[in-house]
């Protein structure tokens, strides 16, 4: 699905700090997108906007997924067509890894009140198979690894069967096992089709992975465009104040950009 | 349903009925008296399964609803603002009508109102509704202290019994319709069973899933404010059972809302049915409020429950 943003502003109350100022962005169906800039930048907020988790009462500009409002698309509406993958699951509740991922269902069942189909129990099974847990279908989420609860969240998200996968930095804190085996699913997710919004902050793994970068900040669009373009020398000195401290160049081995400290 | 929830829906019926039938039987005399039965055990029996499932339901609620297993039914203010009304009505000692009762539905129903005016944008956000119930609670506690200090203190004597919580003041009629009212809520509560079980988890997830977090906590909110409502109004304030119930029987393994919902109706009106003989029999003539034989009781079961279940997880885990 096609995302257009138009000088989008946003604050979290009526008159507050503008979080989101003016800004322009666009992403065609089926592209996929790292998106990267200083902490505070407005990165989480763009994304919650843009998969309808924060009111559009105190926002400004226009946003459109299809040429239709945002504030136009129903709840469920939005929950078939993208998922959102929070960067962590913290609950006081405890559930099993197959009910949670199950839970991705709600959206495509007759009424709220309806008991989940067959259909969708082996939708949700198939799904924790390609997150590659399920040897921990059974397990409680609170029994299970940082890094195996963000791929149940990925597997619950891709239970939705959405048209596009949102992640907010969703290999924040995980080993490189687990964000080598995020991002090979995310990578092959978008061969299939959908349209990838991922936050990143380490642009070394993502620069092996995603075609396109967007760098905000100050709530707006910095730079844009293929990760070989932006992801540069000046930019990222502008952006993090490591001039004379990094250098940007080619992995040897893969021939993606890559961020050398000096 | 697998063999160990089998198990524990056996427990539950058998000590629902258990309840019921020393409820019915057990007290000054054991010989059947019509009027003994009609005018006090059947009344006070059938109280004792509307005000524990009631409140169970209502602990079940709002603890999935805020996603918080510390909430409880009187967490969001509604029976403080009910004390307020029993103190006020009990100024009014001797008319048939106005009395603590009355006046804790009248009230209890005014703090519904207040809160839900004051979170009417804020219900996307469970802090602010907790916060709010608090604030809201504290207030009315306020009031009915000032209320009590401003007044003659033999005028509200019978206000405080009523604040400890005591299931034999009303008619057949009356505990009939508070049986029925408070089934047909838990009722209406039961259906929300998936929104529940997805916003229990994580509010922002469920959002992302297609939830309106905000619309279902608002009715959410409204079904365990009634439920609390017509609860003290029938028995005055009950503690305890709200919080421990739901709490005891997810550790038993019960988590999905489907389940929960009635096995909570089932186990509360239960265990409000055992506690409420032992309060009639242990002080003999005399009563003891069955709220603190309900926490008496409760706190240690509780404690060894989840022990043991921790115990549980402990060796499942190693």
């Amino acid at each position: 699905m096609k995302l257009s943003a138009r000088g989008l502003g946003y604050s979290y109350r009526a008159g507050g700090r503008l979080v989101l100022s003016d800004l322009d962005f666009t992403a065609e169906s089926g592209s996929y997108w790292c998106i990267a800039g200083p902490n505070g930048s407005g990165k989480s907020t763009f994304l919650k906007l843009a998969a309808g988790l924060l009111s559009t009462e105190n926002c400004a500009g226009e946003l459109f997924w299809e040429e239709k409002p945002v504030s136009h698309w129903s709840r469920l509406e939005l929950a078939r067509n993208i998922a959102f993958v929070p960067g962590t699951l913290r609950s006081h509740f405890q559930i099993t890894v197959a009910d949670f991922v199950l839970q991705g269902r709600y959206a495509r069942s007759e009424s709220f009140w309806a008991h989940p189909t067959n259909s969708d129990s082996n939708i949700a099974a198939a799904n924790i198979e390609r997150a590659g847990i399920s040897s921990l279908a059974n397990s409680l989420i609170s029994e299970i690894s940082a890094g195996e609860a963000q791929l149940a969240l990925i597997a619950r998200a891709l239970t939705q069967e959405p048209k596009v996968l949102i992640l907010d930095e969703a290999t924040a804190n995980l080993d490189l096992r687990y964000q080598l085996r995020i991002f090979e699913l995310v990578e092959s997710l978008n061969k299939q089709g959908l349209t990838i919004f991922l936050v990143s902050h380490d642009l070394n793994i993502a620069a092996e992975f995603c075609p396109n970068l967007l760098w905000m900040n100050d709530g707006t669009v910095y730079s844009q465009g293929p990760m070989a373009e932006t992801l540069t020398n000046s930019l990222m000195a502008d952006l993090y104040d490591v001039a004379g401290k990094i250098e940007v160049g080619k992995n040897p081995f893969t021939g993606r950009t890559k961020v050398f400290w000096k | 349903m697998n063999q160990k929830t089998k198990s524990i829906a056996t427990a539950a019926i058998l000590i629902f009925f258990g309840g019921v039938l020393l409820s019915l039987r057990v007290g000054a005399t054991t010989e059947y008296d019509e009027q003994i039965f009609y005018l006090l055990r059947l009344p006070r029996t059938l109280s004792a399964i509307a005000v524990g499932g009631g409140l169970a339901v209502a602990g079940t609620l709002i603890q999935a609803g805020l996603g918080n297993p510390l909430a409880d039914p009187y967490t969001i203010g509604i029976a403080s603002a009910a004390a307020l009304g029993a103190v006020i009505g009990s100024l009014f000692k001797g008319h048939p009508m106005l009395g603590s009762g009355f006046f804790a539905l009248i009230f209890s129903l005014g703090g519904l109102a207040v809160l839900s005016i004051w979170l009417r944008r804020s219900f996307r956000h469970a802090t602010e509704v907790l916060l709010a119930g608090v604030v809201v609670g504290f207030f009315f506690t306020a009031l009915a202290s000032l209320v009590m200090a401003l007044n003659d203190p033999a005028t509200w004597s019978t206000s405080v019994v009523w604040l400890m919580g005591t299931l034999g003041r009303l008619s057949l009629a009356e505990s009939v319709a508070s049986l029925l009212l408070i089934c047909f809520i838990s009722g209406v509560g039961w259906i929300h069973w998936k929104p529940l079980d997805l916003i229990a988890i994580d509010e922002t997830s469920a959002e992302g899933a297609g939830v309106d977090v905000a619309m279902f906590r608002k009715r959410i909110f409204l079904i365990i404010a009634f439920l609390t409502a017509i609860c003290v109004s029938t028995s005055g304030v009950i503690g305890f059972l709200g919080l421990i119930v739901p709490h005891a029987l997810r550790r038993l393994g019960i988590r999905g809302h489907f389940l929960l919902i009635p096995f909570a109706f089932v186990t509360g009106a239960g265990f409000l049915l055992c506690s409420d003989v032992f309060a009639r029999v242990v002080a003999r003539p005399s009563e003891i409020p069955v709220g603190i034989v309900l926490a008496i009781i409760g706190a240690p079961a509780f404690l060894f429950l989840a022990r043991a279940s921790i115990a549980g997880t402990k060796d499942a885990t190693s």
